[in-house]
């Protein structure tokens, strides 16, 4: 990930949508990757992202640099998300179809890679579909982003025996599943 | 160490690296003998967490950064109604009934205003016709007017 300067963060803080652009360039993609695996479609992930960018925007100046920036978004990103999933689970607005989201790697390779990738997509959206939000965002947060167990810790406010814990149940559920009902992770 | 600690610890510390350098020996030591944990182990790392880490990096479009960006600098727009109903309806909402009153008492004193000035304007012109029109009648009845007579007779007038 690349750094970004106390500089800019400062000038971002300021109002300098040049200097927050910066900002967003350098973030969007792990914003709206966490979205949208938690949430499993575009629409709620764009709308996820924004709410947390705006947010960034808005409170920037009451970032006091004593964690990484990249945590602090990371902590906005996880609360909108899990906000956004309650909602729309209460109203049962999950699309659980896939969708045909931007993959960086959709448009390189031959034709039969595209289809390996949209394979795998569903595979991955089938498991997270299995896990309560908790858990999922664990499992996004350590398998897909790579954050250590102390980021994850701090993004999502709770403790390290917390995320270890989440962690093991969610891949329980997960072995359970692939041993018993294989068929659930075929495409 | 029995087994069923050994899952729980490949479900977690194990697979993500974060056991001590003597912790993931003991474990270690363990899969080397036990089958059924070494299947295990295969399973959660191919099957689970292998998957997952090979997942597709995500982008967001492009128009993302432009509805953050309007979002942050919200700019003045030209009101343009999608429908006159709703233009009319626009218009004529009041929120508080005092605001009405005052609206319409105003119209009413302008309509007033105005209509005094044209009224009188109206009157001006009505009489202004009314003149020539009557001039107009006086010539062609014939009737002189002392008024037209200019003190030269027409003989010597027009030499």
């Amino acid at each position: 990930m690349q750094n970004i300067s106390k500089e800019t963060i400062i000038k971002a803080a300021g109002g300098d949508i040049e200097a927050f652009e910066d900002i967003y360039k350098v973030f969007s993609g792990y914003v709206y990757a966490i979205a949208y695996r938690v949430l499993g479609n575009k629409e709620d992930a764009e709308e996820v992202s924004q709410d947390v960018f705006v947010k960034i925007y808005r409170n920037l100046h009451k970032f006091n640099f004593r964690s990484a920036l990249k945590t602090w978004i990371y902590r906005i990103t996880t609360n909108v998300a899990i906000n956004m999933y309650k909602k729309t689970i209460k109203h049962k607005k999950r699309n659980v179809e896939y969708d045909d989201t931007i993959f960086s790697e959709k448009n390189k390779g031959s034709k039969v890679e595209k289809i390996e990738i949209e394979d795998k997509e569903r595979t991955i959206k089938k498991m997270l579909e299995i896990l309560p939000v908790d858990q999922k965002m664990c499992i996004v947060l350590k398998d897909i982003e790579g954050l250590s167990y102390e980021e994850i810790s701090k993004a999502l406010g709770v403790k390290l025996n917390t995320v270890r814990t989440r962690l093991k149940r969610a891949r329980e559920k997960l072995i359970f599943r692939f041993r018993t009902r294989r068929d659930l992770y075929e495409v | 160490m029995k087994c069923k600690k050994i899952k729980e610890i490949i479900l977690s510390d194990y697979i993500d690296d974060e056991l001590d350098l003597e912790c993931r020996k003991n474990v270690e030591i363990h899969l080397e003998k036990c089958e059924s944990c070494r299947q295990f182990k295969d399973d959660v790392d191919l099957n689970i967490v292998g998957i997952l880490q090979h997942a597709s990096k995500l982008e967001p479009r492009q128009e993302l950064w432009y509805k953050i960006k309007d979002k942050l600098e919200p700019k003045r727009r030209l009101f343009v109604p999608e429908n006159i109903t709703g233009f009319l309806k626009g218009l004529f909402t009041v929120r508080k009934p005092i605001y009405a009153v005052a609206a319409i008492m105003m119209l009413v004193v302008v309509t007033g205003v105005f209509s005094k000035l044209y009224m009188n304007e109206k009157n001006s012109l009505d009489r202004y016709l009314g003149e020539q029109m009557a001039f107009v009648l006086s010539l062609d009845n014939g009737s002189e007017d002392e008024n037209d007579d200019i003190g030269i007779p027409f003989e010597i007038f027009s030499i």
